[in-house]
């Protein structure tokens, strides 16, 4: 089971992070999401001209001083989102140090604080196979997080992971937000569905992938009888050297550029996340430069 | 194939062994790991792999086998037996004086000519056998059949030349005997001797155009009186082998580092020079040597100088006479030269002088109760017997009239001696005693086969003289004989250690054992020293080396120094000799013998190549793994 730990300080730092929604906004409450539709905002957005039955109060006389024509301002609508975070809760997600479970729990607790500082609506589930549990549901508001934030490390790591089985009979919402989902997508399993099913339902899709340092760079050599954590019947049996290490990278690699070409691809966003980086490293680093923060 | 350690064939089960560690140590590490998915996919990005990375495993197996099995091949060290491929050498090595002469390299002809049997033996097939005669004073088999090249060559470095002539013939019946036994032994004479003919042999020759003078026959003279009192005449004969040479010759006295005289003289090519140096004025009455030497350089040098050693007179030592009526015994011994001699009586004697000790005991119609240990003894009319004296007394024989005593007629050398100088025919007696003899003892004078004078060794091993009468009834004291009789007795009894100062390299001399020696010790001019049997009246001795021997002799507490100088052989000078022939006897046969053909350095190679191999995989491994 991995365990992740509240720091404060990182919190306060990502309060001053705002996420970037790149599709329109469809919230059904008010909230503090900039909508792409005109609505009651104080942010103006643009000019039309004045018809009658328009709010007076919103008559620009500058303009009409200037152009002798009446034009009237528009402002942005503001709504409340829904963000989803689905955490891969598999068992090759604890093997070894725990340290993908841990680094996985903390991002879905820092974007979790990220879109409760928005005023947004949050719900993390935990897929196991094809189910999807859920860990927290519509959370909002910081008094909120902190009360159920620390149901993430209630989660338990066991079985398989396939995404799309799990993902496609779910309510996922439609256009109302992110969908975020953080695993190792070390699976020879369908995710595809579940990203053009989440892409489809006009959600802004994030895939972090979360590796630790061991697959990253594996330190495995000579002769070696490797079991899979997730299924024992799998085995890989070879006497690794260079050249297997070599090729082992160039398939890592491949499965990486997999994912991150197909979530380009959707319009999705990709993010590798090694599981020994810090989490102010990944959103004040990658995520901003990514232009998925600002 | 021979195998020479056919028990290291257990290394062998070092086989066995590896297989099992490889057995034990190629188990795979279980483990398991977060996904395998990856591990899987990377099968196929694995491209071009290198095919020895595959079986680097197999091979470093493979190749520690193979060095095991080379290792156990290198321990058995097994031989291949080739077919007729080797032969049978037979070298003989001239060690002759003349082998000895250097060339401009440096280099002795005996060493040229060891070179060359090295390099025939180390051309030779392996298997060969190697036989090696050495041609020195005395011909002798240093190795015979030898198979070790190493061996062969070693024990033919520790050779070195003698200072004699060679005993060819010798050797050559050496030789005909190894040929004999096999016919197809290959003959090598190693010489610097030219010889127009030969069969079965072949001819090394390693002499080279050396230049060469000597000297021989170096005599001296000293003048005791006259006008030319103490001068020095010396003489002898000059060899040059280089025409037309005029050689510079220099005479030293006593040792003296600058020379007392010098005298050039024109030689000619080959024949005896005879040369005399200009007399040598001398403030002393007496010299103990004389040096001569060929200050021209040559390439032998052993002959270019000659010693004389000035014998002096030995017969220093005590005598004593035991008689009552000494007279002829005083009056002869007297007349003999500077002897110390104590004359007493015999009662004298056996109140004072019993105890003492003495080179020469003359008991005269006297015997003692005990014959003296030490020292040699006369027993003149000694009417009873005593013990260890070697004879015993039987009778007295009283003659109706005197009778002739008979002088010896033996051919034997002591005897001729002993006589030497003896003329007077008619020697009478008119009484005499019958001893019978037990000791060695050869008879000078004798009458009807009686012996009435002797000279032998008593059971202590002194020499010892038997008069078997009384002078008193011979006229011998009155004849001129009795005079060089007891001189003849008394050199008998005080022999000269040595009988000359020149002799040549190679001769066998005597060296005679005087009365009392405690020891007796011979110097080489190498420094080589042997100690003589002090039992022995006379020791035979062979000069093998050139130069200055010195005797040294050990007596009565005091010892005794004397020198002797043996000189380079004269045809050993001769730097080119053209002999006539030289031949093993037979008709040679083509059989060869079964070479041998060892591949200890190929399997050493090997091992190596594969060491290095084995080292390459286990490194391409770890770099691998890295």
């Amino acid at each position: 089971m991995g365990k992740f730990t509240i720091n404060e300080e990182l919190l306060a730092q990502i309060e001053s992070l705002q996420s970037i929604l790149k599709n329109n906004v469809a919230g059904m409450f008010g909230g503090n999401r900039q909508s792409k539709s005109f609505g009651s905002s104080c942010e103006f957005a643009d000019y039309r001209d004045y018809l009658p039955g328009d709010d007076i109060n919103k008559i620009d006389w500058n303009a009409y001083a200037r152009f002798d024509k009446l034009y009237e301002k528009l402002y942005y609508d503001e709504r409340q989102m829904h963000t989803r975070i689905y955490i891969d809760a598999s068992r090759s997600m604890i093997h070894g140090s725990e340290e993908k479970a841990e680094a996985a729990l903390r991002l879905a607790a820092a974007l979790a604080y990220l879109s409760v500082c928005e005023m947004e609506k949050v719900s993390i589930y935990a897929i196991h196979g094809k189910t999807v549990d859920c860990v927290v549901s519509g959370m909002v508001g910081k008094e909120s997080y902190l009360t159920e934030i620390g149901k993430l490390n209630d989660i338990e790591f066991f079985g398989d992971f396939c995404l799309s089985d799990a993902i496609l009979p779910t309510t996922v919402g439609r256009g109302d937000g992110f969908s975020v989902i953080i695993s190792d997508f070390l699976t020879d399993e369908n995710f595809e569905g579940a990203i053009d099913h989440l892409v489809s339902k006009k959600r802004d899709v994030m895939c972090l992938q979360v590796l630790s340092s061991d697959e990253l760079n594996p330190k495995l050599r000579g002769k070696m009888h490797l079991f899979d954590s997730e299924d024992s019947a799998k085995a890989y049996r070879k006497k690794i050297d260079k050249d297997i290490v070599k090729a082992y990278k160039e398939a890592l690699r491949f499965i990486i550029e997999r994912v991150k070409n197909y979530c380009e691809a959707r319009g999705a966003t990709y993010l590798l996340a090694p599981a020994s980086a810090s989490i102010f490293d990944i959103f004040f680093g990658k995520m901003v430069d990514l232009g998925v923060l600002k | 194939m021979i195998l020479t350690y056919p028990l290291c064939l257990l290394a062998l089960l070092g086989i066995p062994a590896i297989i099992i560690i490889y057995i034990i140590k190629s188990q795979y590490t279980e483990q398991t790991v977060s996904t395998t998915y990856i591990w899987t996919l990377s099968e196929k990005f694995l491209k071009r792999r290198n095919p020895l990375s595959g079986l680097s495993g197999i091979i470093a197996l493979i190749l520690q086998l193979l060095m095991i099995l080379l290792i156990s091949l290198a321990l058995i060290m097994p031989i291949f037996t080739l077919k007729d491929r080797a032969n049978e050498y037979t070298f003989i090595l001239d060690a002759s004086a003349s082998m000895n002469m250097e060339s401009a390299d440096g280099k002795t002809r005996f060493e040229r000519g060891k070179e060359e049997i090295d390099k025939l033996i180390e051309k030779a097939p392996n298997g060969s056998e190697y036989t090696l005669i050495y041609a020195g004073g005395e011909a002798s088999t240093v190795y015979e059949g030898l198979k070790s090249k190493e061996n062969a060559r070693k024990l033919l470095s520790d050779l070195a030349p003698s200072y004699t002539t060679a005993d060819i013939t010798e050797a050559t019946g050496l030789a005909q005997k190894r040929f004999d036994a096999r016919p197809g032994t290959l003959t090598y004479l190693v010489t610097d001797k030219t010889y127009r003919t030969h069969q079965n042999v072949t001819i090394v020759n390693v002499s080279g155009s050396e230049d060469n003078f000597g000297i021989t026959a170096l005599e001296c003279e000293m003048k005791s009186e006259g006008a030319d009192k103490n001068a020095l005449y010396v003489n002898g004969i000059l060899n040059s082998y280089k025409k037309g040479t005029t050689l510079k010759v220099e005479i030293f006295v006593d040792g003296a580092e600058t020379p007392d005289a010098s005298a050039t003289f024109v030689v000619p090519l080959g024949a005896d020079f005879k040369f005399e140096i200009p007399p040598i004025m001398l403030k002393k009455p007496s010299y103990a040597s004389v040096k001569a030497v060929i200050s021209n350089a040559d390439s032998y040098g052993a002959d270019s100088e000659a010693i004389v050693y000035n014998l002096k007179n030995e017969k220093q030592y005590k005598t004593i006479i035991v008689s009552e009526t000494p007279f002829f015994l005083q009056a002869a011994v007297g007349s003999l030269g500077d002897y110390d001699v104590t004359t007493v009586t015999p009662s004298e004697y056996e109140e004072k002088y019993a105890e003492n000790d003495y080179g020469l005991y003359i008991f005269d119609s006297y015997t003692p109760a005990n014959l003296p240990d030490s020292g040699a003894v006369w027993m003149i009319n000694s009417d009873s017997s005593l013990e260890n004296t070697g004879f015993s007394y039987r009778s007295d024989v009283v003659l109706n009239e005197p009778v002739v005593m008979e002088k010896s007629t033996s051919s034997q050398t002591a005897v001729r001696k002993l006589l030497d100088g003896l003329i007077t025919k008619d020697i009478y007696l008119i009484k005499y005693l019958r001893y019978s003899t037990y000791g060695d003892y050869m008879t000078l004078y004798s009458y009807d086969g009686v012996p009435l004078i002797m000279a032998g060794e008593n059971l202590y091993g002194n020499r010892t003289v038997v008069f078997a009468f009384d002078l008193h009834d011979s006229n011998l004291p009155a004849t001129g004989d009795f005079v060089n009789l007891v001189g003849n007795l008394l050199d008998y009894s005080f022999p000269s250690v040595l009988d000359g100062s020149s002799y040549t390299a190679g001769d066998e001399i005597i060296i005679n054992t005087v009365a009392n020696s405690e020891s007796v010790k011979v110097t080489a001019p190498s420094g080589k020293v042997k100690y003589l049997d002090t039992q022995k009246t006379m020791n035979e001795y062979v000069l093998d080396e050139i130069g200055t021997y010195t005797v040294e002799v050990e007596a009565g507490g005091s010892v005794r120094e004397h020198k002797l100088f043996a000189e380079a052989p004269r045809e050993e000078r001769v730097p080119t000799v053209i002999e006539p022939n030289f031949s093993i006897i037979g008709t040679p046969s083509g059989d060869r013998l079964d070479g041998e053909f060892n591949p200890a350095i190929i399997i050493f190679i090997a091992i190596m190549v594969i060491f290095a191999a084995d080292w390459m995989v286990y490194m391409y491994e770890k770099r691998q793994l890295r």
